[in-house]
């Protein structure tokens, strides 16, 4: 974990937000995050980013719950202890759809949370974004961003000041990591 | 002037979130609810429902401790309240998650205001449900024995039934409807977390809030899980109530034997749900001041499914005598005529007029946007789908194919007093989730809002 100083500005609309994280990128800043109450449409694109790999991890999830599922029926019914219940053959297999299908599901959805935790690295209950005294409006109505300011050699007072001329508000600068 | 492509109100209708809310007020309204000091209605209702759920706690233990003969079941009717109560209760769930997944698929943004609401009736309900198949085993002891787990005798559960196949699905429906529901709510416990002052309660808050902070990266992979576990939700409710309906399909019993089964149940399913939301959602927003988020509109919907769901109830009751007397089969043409105009024909009755001709008023725009009407109507939908249950298990059941195996069922006041326990457990849990829970889908609504006030900034700039 490398320790680097950025600086953090409130925004006070999404709209505000976006064409702040458009200047930016133009004026070369690659690492930007955006802080939201709730998502905002098109972000994802103007922050450059690709779309969640989570669909493969359902994916798999959802695979894995279906084979198991299945399995499970087959070798306890038909190799485990096999027994003859109301005439049916061993192997049922129209019986194993519904409980095969339920499993395709419950680790489907255990997958989609897990993989989402995963990727957000979460739970983690402190970080310091939390030590700004004003981040608290990042659940409620404020929308912020944070740079790293290293990247492009400009001093912190430039930097305050394009997040000013933006529209920040409480620009200010922090340790980051990652 | 330029033409208006994006009407501030699509279609003509009126706004979703009304009274100027701005984010903040809409993180105030429904964060207050928590905040503020107790209401003085709470402890009162808070307690009645716990010495209600005592009294269901007190009818297990004595059930568990004496055996399932403390019940009115009997040979023939091996079925009665316990499963009615099952089936009623299961049902309720499914709106919520209906709410949450399959409106989320659907896009209808009027769902952000009632879903988390809904998902905790869903959770609750199914709590409620799942007493019955426990406590109906007699020996609840040996409740593992329906997990392929190697019992004393080696004997694997049979999977050919479709009791187990209810087993997965409810079991599976109550967790998934939990990790969906408690996704829902982390940015807004986090918004909690970062409202409360330091100590315990920002603590306990921030705990369950995993330290969410709302970066973009977060949402991107946050709403991505949204649409896949709506997506799989969606298939999911309606596997559930499918499966409920097989436990009674795919038996030889006359009245039951029917493939309608699992359309019809599905449908009854949603609309017992939407009348449990209404009679839970018309006091509770006057009670918690929401009027501006969940307006009439949102009421209106409700009730515009109420209607459509129980026309298809209505439907499926009609198919089944239809069926009954084209089919041909004498023991199936009994059966109805003995449901509708035997021993237990009030019943009958009193679920179509409850299920099929109540409903029909929500055709007039003034019930659909009278909260009175819809809380009444909605309660005749509560009782109507509690006695379609009762009639399709106990009618079916108490005269089949031999007149010498015919028998009668009557509650006696375990059955009655265990039921009413239920509504104990249910509003308990209920009353505890509008105290420390955000009732309202605080981040959707937000973005609800903003989604809005770009329409409007639109309009504005293309009417100037």
């Amino acid at each position: 974990m490398k320790s680097a100083t950025g600086a953090i500005a409130r925004f006070d609309s999404p709209d505000h937000l976006m064409s702040a994280i458009r200047t930016l990128r133009e004026a070369g800043f690659s690492e930007i995050e955006a802080y939201t109450p709730f998502p905002i449409h098109g972000i994802d694109e103007a922050l450059g980013r690709q779309r969640s790999k989570l669909p493969w991890v359902v994916l798999v999830g959802g695979l894995f719950g279906a084979i198991s599922g299945y399995l499970v029926q087959w070798y306890l019914s038909v190799v485990e202890y096999p027994l003859i219940v109301g005439g049916k053959p061993y192997d049922s297999r129209e019986a194993w759809i519904p409980i095969t299908f339920e499993m395709t599901i419950l680790f489907a959805a255990f997958s989609a949370i897990g993989g989402m935790f995963l990727f957000n690295r979460l739970p983690r209950l402190h970080h310091p974004l939390f030590d700004v005294p004003t981040f608290s409006r990042a659940t409620n109505d404020g929308f912020f961003l944070t740079v790293r300011i290293f990247e492009v050699p400009q001093d912190r007072q430039a930097i305050s000041e394009l997040l000013a001329s933006c529209g920040g508000h409480d620009v200010t600068t922090l340790d980051m990591e990652d | 002037m330029s033409e208006i492509h994006v009407p501030a109100r699509p279609g003509g209708r009126v706004a979703l979130v009304q009274g100027g809310q701005t984010f903040g007020s809409l993180t105030n309204l429904v964060s207050g609810i928590t905040e503020a000091s107790t209401p003085k209605w709470w402890w009162p209702a808070f307690l009645t429902s716990l010495t209600v759920l005592s009294v269901g706690v007190g009818m297990a233990a004595y059930l568990i401790s004496t055996g399932i003969g403390v019940w009115g079941l009997n040979s023939p009717v091996g079925w009665a309240f316990d499963i009615t109560n099952f089936v009623f209760w299961i049902g309720i769930g499914h709106a919520g998650t209906l709410i949450s997944a399959i409106l989320f698929l659907f896009r209808q943004k009027w769902r952000t205001s009632i879903n988390r609401f809904a998902e905790a009736m869903t959770l609750f309900a199914v709590a409620c449900a799942g007493i019955y198949p426990l406590i109906h085993l007699g020996r609840v002891w040996l409740m593992w024995w329906l997990f392929p787990a190697p019992n004393a005798n080696a004997i694997y559960p049979n999977f050919r039934s479709p009791l187990m196949w209810d087993v997965a699905a409810v079991s599976t429906y109550a967790i998934v409807s939990l990790l969906f529901w408690y996704v829902g709510l982390i940015p807004d416990l986090a918004t909690l977390r970062d409202r409360a002052a330091p100590g315990l309660r920002q603590r306990i808050y921030g705990f369950f809030a995993l330290g969410w902070r709302g970066a973009a990266r977060h949402w991107q992979h946050y709403e991505m899980a949204y649409l896949l576990l709506a997506g799989i939700a969606t298939p999911l409710v309606i596997s559930v109530h499918t499966i409920v309906s097989m436990d009674f399909a795919t038996s030889i019993l006359p009245g039951w034997h029917a493939t309608i089964f699992p359309p019809y149940f599905v449908a009854g399913a949603v609309f017992s749900g939407f009348a449990m939301v209404l009679t839970l959602m018309v006091p509770s927003r006057v009670i918690f001041g929401l009027e501006n988020i969940v307006t009439t509109r949102h009421l209106e919907n409700i009730c515009k499914i109420l209607l459509a769901t129980g026309l298809m109830v209505g439907y499926a009751y009609s198919t089944e005598f239809f069926i009954a007397w084209y089919g041909g089969n004498p023991y199936e043409r009994f059966t109805f005529m003995n449901r509708a105009f035997g021993p237990y024909g009030w019943a009958y009755w009193v679920m179509v007029t409850c299920n099929v001709l109540s409903p029909q008023i929500f055709w007039f725009k003034k019930a659909r946007t009278t909260p009175w009407i819809m809380f009444v109507i909605s309660i005749f939908v509560n009782i109507g789908m509690w006695f379609e249950r009762f009639v399709i298990i106990v009618t079916s059941l108490h005269r089949d194919f031999l007149p010498s195996s015919w028998g009668m069922f009557v509650p006696t006041w375990v059955d009655i007093f265990e039921f009413i326990g239920t509504f104990g457990l249910f509003f308990t849990l209920f009353l505890i989730f509008v105290r420390f829970v955000p009732i309202v889908a605080l981040s959707e609504v937000k973005a609800v809002l903003s989604d809005q006030n770009h329409e409007m900034q639109h309009v504005e700039r293309a009417a100037s």
